[in-house]
């Protein structure tokens, strides 16, 4: 049998030991010298707060492009500062370099306090007031929502509750068809005890759903991630990089329990959105009531939401102008990849400044047109533009 | 890898005798309490680890010490990886490795170690078990002086004899059936005063009940890590597999990294492959009740033992929070009300 290490000595390798261990060393002196992990750093300022909710408008230096205020809806089980995680990559930023009026929601901490919260008081409570405060404040009389994850499926299901309050719905990496086994949390979610996990803990730590995160790719996130960190450890500012996504990633906050329970046990094991049967409040959910401008994009190689998670709300809206982006990356990368700061916002604030000014035909035309020019990003537009045009309903 | 098999099975059936046996007691325990058979389970790790990081403060201070521990944890998983492939390594660069005899370099106690470390298995299952029962019994002795007492210094001394009875010695077993005569001799036999029903009765059905929560999550526990353990050596093949076709392709791996690149990609696609059966799914999902299951016993047997303390238990707390809960919502209502009339 010929060897494949012909250059792989038992010398070689205890010399590489030691060479990771003078770097776990040296990277150890690194790390403590390390004060503050900023996050977040885009100056905004606190337009409305409710309970543990926080509503902030960030402020922009340059002329407002987009009439119609924007409101961001992070999902409940990480924190929003992940769209303005670093300075250099940084999606709200952006968002503002392009004229939007960016506003975002900040859900907080839940405590045993919150345990009783249900889907409607975070989406026709909650989720209202902030709508009303926005709309109060800019003399608006719609917003545009943007959500991501589960915000994204909460703000669908927002605006087929409240499509009068809606201007355009913009849905990122949102899961809204749960049918699917493509992605191991949809299939492990299905066999698990909600009922019994909620009332045991009340308010579910975000550790026990992160440790659920971190079962996806075990090896690469509990050690590969580490070891090559080392190798990154001596620039300070790749460092905090890492840092900064390493306190993202594990600043988790708890679940509250009711919440929890429906969105599990109607969505994740019932597929009821998707079958028009979720009940939020006194009423059910139709998505079909969404007749406003739609653009939803997904992450082709999002292992958290998976595209079959993602593309069917555009087959069951009721808007004739829908747009489906795909995004070649994963489900982080979709925020703060190098390559989605380029593509990613502006495709977002083209989208609905063409909207603001009425265009919207010529804006996928225009999109269209992009995508035809050959770059393997832009590709995917047109294919999603080619083969799911805006239909005349 | 036949020997390593063989390793996880003897280890698989030890846990299983040893539970099954501990399971045969409780429901001894149980038939002389409440005359029938109950299943729950315990989730402890989990809650201890949620309640240890819930203290924690989330300064930036602690994201760099977290960080710091897994950097060192990672290291020294890297070097487990070495330790367990070095022989095999090292066959390869002496050419005395042939397809058969790989699988006796491989120490399937290092691959065992690798595994707990990599999905945080603190320890066996039996030995959690061991400390949680000795933690249990000690609580129930000081709680319940007359009745429970014997039965816990049963268990207790049993729980000395547990490891050599695992380890298949006859005189601990006898000495765990003489312990719990004992015990027997020294309540029911003494008295027959059971209460048939109240809060003293409630307070010992619950505590057998926590005693065989404990068993089932341990079965199942052992289950989903022989599960994993087993995974590791499939893994492991594939890898040789991997390393056979870089030899027919000519290629070379010249850093370990670069040997270690090659062992996540695999080990991911294999895991990966299990864990996304319906199989193991369920198995997950029933791992998740055991241990939901006896924390929710445990809990509820505790509040029976704080119940006459001057202090606010968590049922309470709990109708205090819905009808926090509920005014909130007839304020925000009221005062949305208001304000349409207003304008």
């Amino acid at each position: 049998m010929k060897t494949p290490f012909s250059t792989f000595d038992a010398k070689a390798i205890m010399k590489e030991l030691g060479e990771l261990n003078a770097k776990l060393i040296k990277g150890s002196e690194f790390l403590t010298e390390i004060d503050e992990i900023d996050v977040g750093t885009a100056p905004k300022e606190l337009v409305y707060e409710e309970d543990k909710l926080k509503l902030y408008r960030y402020h922009r230096e340059g002329s407002q492009t987009v009439g119609v205020p924007v409101l961001i809806v992070y999902a409940l089980v990480n924190r929003q500062y992940m769209l303005d995680l670093q300075p250099d990559r940084s999606f709200i930023r952006n968002l503002l370099k392009l004229g939007l009026d960016i506003y975002i929601i900040d859900w907080g901490y839940p405590t045993k306090v919150d345990m009783y919260l249900t889907m409607d008081d975070y989406i026709n409570g909650y989720l209202d007031n902030c709508v009303d405060a926005i709309r109060a404040q800019t003399k608006s009389d719609k917003v545009s929502l943007m959500g991501i994850c589960q915000g994204g499926t909460f703000s669908a299901i927002y605006s087929a509750l409240h499509p009068e309050k809606v201007q355009n719905l913009v849905t990122l990496v949102a899961p809204i068809d749960f049918s699917t086994n493509d992605g191991l949390l949809f299939n492990w979610s299905k066999c698990m005890n909600v009922d019994a996990l909620v009332d045991n803990y009340r308010v579910i730590p975000g550790d026990i759903l992160n440790e659920g995160f971190l079962m996806l790719m075990p090896f690469n996130l509990n050690i590969k991630k580490y070891i090559d960190m080392l190798d990154v450890m001596e620039d300070k500012e790749k460092l905090l990089n890492f840092l900064r996504m390493e306190k993202w990633i594990f600043d988790s906050p708890g679940q509250a329990g009711e919440c929890l329970r429906q969105f599990v046990k109607d969505c994740y094991q019932a597929n009821k959105l998707a079958k028009g049967e979720l009940k939020i409040g006194d009423h059910v959910v139709d998505l079909k009531n969404i007749t406003m401008p739609l653009l939803n994009i997904y992450a082709s190689a999002d292992h958290l939401v998976p595209p079959a998670a993602s593309k069917p709300l555009n087959d069951l809206v009721g808007s004739d102008d829908k747009t489906l982006y795909e995004f070649q990356g994963g489900h982080i990368g979709v925020f703060v990849g190098s390559r989605s700061q380029k593509e990613l916002a502006p495709t977002i604030a083209n989208w609905l400044t063409q909207r603001d000014s009425g265009k919207p035909q010529k804006a996928q035309a225009a999109l269209a047109k992009k995508a035809a020019a050959g770059a393997k990003v832009k590709k995917s537009v047109a294919k999603a533009l080619g083969k799911k045009p805006a239909k005349a309903k | 890898m036949e020997n390593a098999n063989d390793y996880f099975n003897a280890w698989m059936k030890t846990q299983s005798q040893a539970f099954e046996a501990l399971r045969e007691q409780t429901e001894r325990m149980q038939a002389i309490f409440q005359g029938g058979n109950t299943s729950a389970q315990n989730h402890f790790g989990a809650w201890q680890k949620a309640a240890h990081d819930a203290l924690s403060a989330s300064a930036d201070a602690d994201v760099v010490k977290d960080t710091l521990h897994k950097t060192f944890s990672s290291s020294n998983a890297f070097q487990k990886l070495y330790e367990i492939w070095q022989p095999l390594l090292k066959a390869i660069q002496g050419k005395t490795m042939d397809q058969d005899t790989y699988k006796d370099l491989m120490d399937p106690v290092k691959i065992k170690e690798m595994v707990d470390k990599l999905f945080d298995f603190d320890a066996d299952t039996l030995t959690q078990l061991q400390k949680q029962m000795t933690q249990f019994s000690a609580q129930l002795a000081s709680n319940a002086e007359h009745f429970g007492k014997p039965w816990a210094e049963a268990a207790m001394q049993n729980l000395q004899s547990f490891p050599q009875f695992a380890e298949g010695h006859p005189e601990a077993l006898m000495k765990m059936f003489h312990t719990l005569f004992n015990a027997f001799d020294n309540t029911v036999g003494r008295s027959f005063h059971v209460p048939a029903v109240g809060k003293d009765r409630e307070k010992l059905e619950l505590m057998s009940r926590c005693v065989d929560d404990m068993s089932v999550y341990a079965a199942k526990n052992a289950e989903y890590q022989h599960r994993m353990y087993i995974t590791a050596l499939d893994a492991i093949e594939k890898v040789m597999a991997e390393l056979a076709k870089k030899v027919e392709a000519g290629e070379t791996i010249d850093r370990f990294d670069g040997f270690m690149d090659l062992w996540v990609a695999v080990n991911e696609k294999t895991y990966f492959g299990l864990f996304q059966t319906e199989e193991f799914s369920r198995l997950k999902g029933d791992l998740l009740e055991a241990g939901l299951n006896a924390r929710k016993h445990y809990f509820k047997l505790m509040e029976m033992h704080l119940f006459d303390l001057p202090i606010a238990l968590r049922s309470e707390m709990d109708d205090l929070y819905k009808t926090i809960y509920e005014l909130r919502k007839k304020v925000k209502k009221m005062e949305s009300q208001m304000k349409e009339q207003r304008a």
